[in-house]
């Protein structure tokens, strides 16, 4: 079934609209899901907490791209899942790798008076991103959004595992720049 | 700042950014997506001979049958028969907004519709004659993920190129595979063999049915390895060897016998593990073993697999699953 037929099952408030986005974008969301949980029960739960998310959600919104549309909901849920458990103890898997990584992009001091809006932030990651070169900017998307093993992301873009942690690295210190220069850091 | 927050804020990343990166990924995951695209415009002409012979307009194919078309040309009703009909590919009218275009890795041969499976790279330039067979034609397109139905019916306009060739030891109707020279991480070139089977577009009563007439493992057959879910999972090339207290042979007789089906299943939530039967002539048959007894060729679309019982399953199964 297409994504329009999906959404319009929503509308209609048929319950079958969740075993249609379950068929087509459950081991979709999953993996998203997995990635930063690294745990089949936390990562499952997530996504039946989506498919409820969705379905409390549409209507009223009637999203353009449904798989985008799931994979922010499962982002967000599984994060802060994370973080829950995290509270707990050190999380582990990619996500942590993730974290440490993007600590780079940070400046030390820069826990105390960190003085920004978390839409603006996200709005310059945004456009920072938009003007990199298309393929480090998918790389970047690839790691940074999706949560996803540098083995994976190399395999799917046939680099070498090697390059795509290069090209990250780098592209981590040009955000570090930027925000810098964007006075995120005091 | 924490580094929370700044993963956190990658979430505002505009949609048309998301979707470049997804579209990319597909596209350039490890399947040869343009050249088997290219491969599958001009192997329509060489089968077909004419383009009078197929419209490829909403159904794959349309107009004179000929013997080798019958089952492109009408879904016939299959309700009726034994086992599991698996219906033939629809190539895509549109691909926006649709995740058909994963579906675009094929050849279209003789008004059969043939899929990506497993690559093999040779690790040398040369071409191991000893896999391939006949060549069939040179393939040339210009064809991508976004291209309408009317450009796949148009001559070898194109920038891609394939050869391609019949299997050694196989039936042309089940297997055919183009030759590619790719990169190695030395920067010397490798020959890689891409096959290309007919997973649809037939009917599969018998794990012999797939495994036996068109995979011929019993005759092949080497040794078989095993790679956990968890690994599979994480893309890690962990393989186990299997414990040679496990009897395969029973276990391919059960395969033999066992019915195909395609009753919805649980994948999320059924412990699967992955066997590897590892064939005399270099290529691997890749199974996903579900606890239920399912036993599932990997390239198989949906939830098509074969509904195995008994000690033969159990013990292989569990042998798969030993850490």
């Amino acid at each position: 079934m297409e994504d329009k037929q999906i959404i319009e099952l929503y509308w209609q408030r048929d319950e079958s609209a969740i075993r249609e986005t379950d068929i087509r974008y459950g081991a979709y969301c999953y993996a998203i899901a997995n990635n930063i949980l690294h745990s089949r029960e936390d990562s499952e739960e997530c996504v039946n907490d989506t498919w409820m998310q969705t379905w409390n959600t549409i209507p009223p919104k009637r999203p353009e791209r449904l798989q985008l549309f799931l994979a922010r909901i499962t982002h967000n849920l599984s994060f802060n899942k994370y973080k829950a458990m995290a509270a707990k103890k050190r999380g582990s898997g990619e996500i942590a790798l993730v974290l440490d990584e993007l600590e780079e992009c940070i400046a030390a001091a820069s826990d105390t008076e960190s003085a920004f809006l978390a839409a603006e932030l996200g709005q310059e990651i945004s456009s920072f991103v938009r003007s990199l070169p298309e393929r480090e900017g998918n790389l970047f998307i690839r790691r940074y959004f999706f949560t996803e093993p540098i083995t994976v992301i190399a395999k799917h873009y046939a680099l070498t595992e090697n390059t795509v942690c290069v090209s990250l690295s780098r592209t981590r210190k040009k955000l570090r720049t930027h925000l810098e220069k964007e006075g995120y850091f005091i | 700042m924490k580094k929370e927050d700044l993963y956190e804020s990658f979430q505002s990343i505009d949609d048309d950014m998301l979707e470049r990166s997804e579209q990319a990924f597909r596209r350039n995951a490890p399947k040869p997506w343009k050249k088997m695209i290219a491969i599958a415009a001009s192997l329509c002409i060489l089968a077909a001979g004419a383009l009078g012979v197929m419209r490829l307009s909403g159904s794959p194919f349309d107009g004179t049958e000929t013997e080798n078309e019958s089952s492109a040309a009408a879904e016939p009703d299959h309700k009726d028969e034994q086992g599991v009909w698996i219906p033939q590919i629809q190539l895509p009218e549109s691909t926006d907004d649709d995740m058909s275009t994963d579906m675009l890795s094929l050849v279209v041969y003789q008004g059969r519709i043939y899929t990506q499976t497993e690559r093999f790279r040779a690790k040398k330039k040369a071409i191991p004659e000893d896999i391939i067979g006949e060549y069939i034609g040179e393939a040339v397109g210009s064809l991508d993920e976004w291209s309408s139905q009317d450009e796949y019916a148009t001559e070898l306009a194109s920038v891609c190129e394939g050869s391609v060739y019949t299997v050694n030891g196989y039936d042309r109707e089940y297997r055919l595979c183009i030759v590619t020279h790719d990169q190695n991480e030395n920067g010397a070139e490798d020959a890689c063999i891409h096959f290309l089977e007919n997973l649809n577009g037939i009917t599969l009563e018998k794990g012999k049915d797939l495994y036996g007439e068109r995979l011929h493992v019993k005759e092949y057959f080497e040794s078989a390895q095993y790679q956990l879910h968890e690994d599979w999972d994480w893309g890690k090339e962990k393989y186990h060897d299997i414990s040679p207290d496990v009897d395969m042979a029973a276990f391919l007789d059960d395969l033999w016998e066992a019915p195909f089906t395609d009753e919805p299943m649980d994948y999320n939530n059924t412990p699967r593990t992955h066997l590897y039967l590892r064939m005399k002539d270099g290529t691997t048959v890749e199974l996903d073993l579900y606890a239920d007894g399912r036993v599932r060729y990997q390239h198989m679309g949906g939830t098509v697999a074969v509904q195995m019982e008994g000690e033969g399953f159990r013990d292989v199964f569990e042998a798969c699953t030993r850490e």
